[in-house]
């Protein structure tokens, strides 16, 4: 790859990264803005869901793949675990 | 020019703003609080211990070390909590178990080193208002942990619902979500009774089933994204549309086998095979998430192919 292209793919990043972050700040619940987009003002009659109406018109070339591919996150943070509370301490029963 | 620009969107395919429950430093709080109750009690004990030696002429380890080290261990646990680090946090805990059971070791081998009857007697009369202190201790640090967990359990169905809402306006089934998210509320209703019951197993219990829940509900929700997007990836132009639609499907299967595998049951019965199952679902669980993550880059290299 030579300099010029990198400098392209650099430059690229950049402009995507500054939009993902507006994009995909954190609402009080930690559900990412944008995650599943969804407009807010128009639940359950999403328009601009993704490929909902390609769908069901056919115009499948209506489809945003980043929309789509945005709904493939899931957390991959291990849950709190099962950890007891309990710290071992001596008693007079061991001496 | 166009693989460029793919290179660049998979390049930020890994950014995404990860969610953490904002209960967790006030969880980590109520278990430091804890511990430190069982740090006093042992420090204070060893102390009470040397001077029953010095009464009645026997001669004790030197427990200085043992003391210094849970001290560190406490201060690691103060500054993951600190800094809301709940994984140091929790390698601080197994570093702490592993000292004061290193502790409770020595004491029983300096226990069989010419120890008389008088001076076991001391002992068992100093230990009781120290471990009524301990006590008390520990209720108060419980009563910060019932908050804590009910913070927790609400943050977690909170957020569950949120994505549930997400799902719904987009017209996905979701049942499934749902379903795991109303056992949710029904571990936050057991809440109270097993704190009232004052049996750590009781709390162990519920920390097994918010475990097994939140794996359940991701796997639900991977299926719900899936039912939703086949009919879309099929109408797509996608280039590897097939390939999408193969890795689709196979997760599918494999993730309705780990539903299957890792079914929830509100009775715990017997804990430590209910806590060994949960390790399995943690283990199959977090193949199948990253296999679900690595879809989305994959969609979007296709729509550039």
């Amino acid at each position: 790859m030579n300099l010029k292209l990198m400098l392209l793919v650099v430059l690229a990043a950049s402009f995507l990264m500054l939009g993902c972050a507006g994009k995909a700040k954190t609402s009080d619940t930690g559900q990412a803005a944008g995650e599943v987009n969804a407009p807010a003002d128009s639940p359950g009659q999403d328009e601009d869901a993704a490929g909902v109406d390609a769908v069901q018109d056919g115009s499948s070339d209506a489809v945003d793949p980043s929309e789509l591919a945005d709904l493939f996150q899931i957390d991959t943070d291990k849950p709190l675990s099962d950890e007891g509370l309990d710290v071992s301490t001596p008693s007079s029963g061991q001496g | 020019m166009r693989y460029a620009f793919i290179l660049a969107l998979v390049m930020l395919a890994g950014i995404s703003a990860a969610w953490a429950n904002d209960a967790n430093k006030e969880m980590m709080d109520a278990r430091y609080d804890y511990v430190a109750c069982d740090v006093d009690y042992a420090e204070e004990w060893l102390a009470m211990r040397e001077g029953c030696g010095e009464e009645n002429g026997v001669e004790v380890f030197d427990s200085s070390s043992y003391v210094d080290d849970l001290n560190d261990d406490l201060e690691d646990l103060a500054e993951a909590r600190d800094e809301n680090r709940p994984f140091e946090f929790g390698l601080g805990m197994v570093q702490m178990a592993a000292d004061s059971l290193r502790l409770v070791g020595r004491v029983v081998q300096d226990a069989f080193d010419h120890k008389n009857g008088p001076f076991f007697s001391c002992v068992r009369d100093g230990e009781t208002p120290l471990m009524d202190d301990r006590d008390q201790c520990r209720d108060r640090a419980m009563e910060k942990a019932r908050e804590a967990s009910r913070h927790y359990v609400q943050n977690e169905l909170e957020y569950a619902e949120g994505q549930i809402d997400d799902m719904d306006a987009l017209g996905a089934d979701t049942s499934g979500m749902e379903r795991v998210a109303g056992d949710g509320e029904e571990l936050l209703d057991d809440l109270d009774p097993a704190f009232d019951s004052g049996d750590p197993q009781e709390l162990r219990k519920l920390h097994m089933r918010n475990f097994r829940l939140v794996l359940l509900f991701r796997a639900e929700k991977m299926l719900a994204t899936i039912d939703y997007a086949r009919p879309i990836i099929e109408d797509s132009q996608n280039g590897n549309k097939e390939e999408v639609l193969d890795r689709m499907d196979s997760l599918q299967e494999d993730v309705e086998d780990y539903l299957d595998a890792c079914a929830y049951s509100e009775s715990v019965g017997n804990p430590n095979e209910y806590s060994r199952e949960n390790l399995e679902c943690w283990d199959g669980g977090i193949d199948l998430f990253q296999e679900f993550n690595s879809i989305r880059a994959l969609i979007i290299g296709g729509a550039f192919s």
